[in-house]
């Protein structure tokens, strides 16, 4: 009977470890993958930083230096085991330390920055490897046209479309300008300068100024509210 | 007889003792609590605001946010570290920690403006009353 006894008390024993254990483990599962999430969100917000950054005069080698220190950062954070977060600029063209900066004359200005992470988390009994890449791009469309009025006076026409990454985004702020002989000039109330914002991405812009020479070049500088810059001329088409 | 017949008795009580205070339930709350937290703050930085609120120092807004995000019934308290470790917020963030049982969350956040700065939410919850 004492033999029956203690044999039913070990097997319940086992059974409410075991038990226990699966909780541990659904537990762990959780934090993983929260803790994946979260490397990649901030992967993320480091490479549109770091971004900002460089279109607003930055040095290209920003993107590198913050990436490095994000990935130092991770690997303390991580409480059960160990976490190796490694990062690679992409380098092919058009890119340069991951970083591709394009602001045209024909109406295209890009600011898009790319890089290759490997995250690898080392865990009693789990061996995570995970490839992830983050491209970040801001574009900014322009086209123009323009209306001779009488004289030099010009009635000129822009739109612009802002794009994040492909699908239209709204602007933080963007700013006109055209040339008059060799100076840029932002036109003002006295320009019957309109701004129309479709909430879409789309904007445009209208006014009228005189202009001395024979042709219209505008440019739009504009930043996203990721604070990215991104800027582009065009040459007016006269209608 | 007497004496096979306490030993079951006594197994018998300790087993429903047992099931009654489980540990594993205890976890489940405690998971319940931790996924709460942890998708707050998800949430909260989803487009780069947590981050951007921390530069601000804005502690006020992370309050604001967290009260919304956090179900009713859940204390918190979230201490703001830099990339030293230490802590930055001198203001209170939180409703006044209260529970038993406190689990706590961390989350590493890197802010979104073009000087990207590092920190670490570690967010305390319980479930109040």
């Amino acid at each position: 009977m004492g033999v029956l006894i203690i044999a039913l008390l070990l097997l319940a024993t086992e059974l409410y470890v075991y038990d226990l254990g699966k909780a541990i483990d659904e537990g762990n599962q959780n934090s993983f993958s929260d803790f994946i999430f979260t490397v990649r969100l901030g992967s993320k917000h480091v490479v549109v930083g770091s971004l900002a950054n460089v279109s607003q005069g930055g040095a290209n080698q920003t993107l590198g230096i913050n990436l490095e220190k994000w990935s130092s950062f991770v690997g303390r954070q991580y409480k059960f085991g160990r976490c190796i977060l490694n990062s690679t600029l992409k380098e092919t063209a058009p890119y340069s330390s991951g970083i591709w900066i394009f602001w045209g004359t024909n109406g295209l200005g890009i600011s898009g920055a790319c890089a290759n992470f490997t995250l690898k988390l080392l865990d009693r009994g789990v061996d995570v490897n995970l490839e992830y890449t983050i491209n970040i791009t801001t574009t900014l469309l322009i086209q123009g046209t323009y209306e001779q009025m009488q004289g030099n006076s010009k009635q000129v026409n822009v739109t612009c479309n802002l794009l994040n990454e492909g699908t239209p985004a709204l602007a933080e702020n963007i700013t006109l300008s055209y040339k008059d002989l060799d100076d840029w000039l932002t036109p003002g109330p006295q320009n019957n300068y309109t701004v129309i914002d479709y909430g879409n991405g789309t904007y445009f812009m209208s006014f009228a100024a005189d202009i001395s020479s024979s042709t219209v070049e505008v440019s739009v500088h504009a930043s996203d509210q990721r604070e990215i810059h991104a800027q582009t001329n065009t040459t007016c088409t006269e209608i | 007889m007497l004496e096979a017949f306490l030993a079951v008795l006594v197994i018998f009580s300790a087993s429903i003792l047992s099931i009654k205070f489980s540990p594993a339930e205890n976890f489940e709350s405690e998971k319940l609590l931790s996924t709460l937290g942890m998708q707050a703050l998800i949430e909260l930085d989803n487009n780069g605001n947590l981050g951007k609120l921390i530069d601000e120092r804005n502690w006020t807004t992370i309050t604001e946010n967290l009260e919304v995000l956090l179900p009713v019934g859940v204390s918190y308290n979230l201490t703001v570290y830099d990339y030293t470790m230490r802590p930055i917020n001198d203001f209170t963030v939180g409703n006044g920690l209260k529970g038993q049982k406190v689990v706590s969350v961390e989350y590493p956040c890197a802010s979104q403006s073009s000087e990207c700065e590092f920190y670490l939410a570690r967010l305390q919850l319980a479930f109040a009353g």
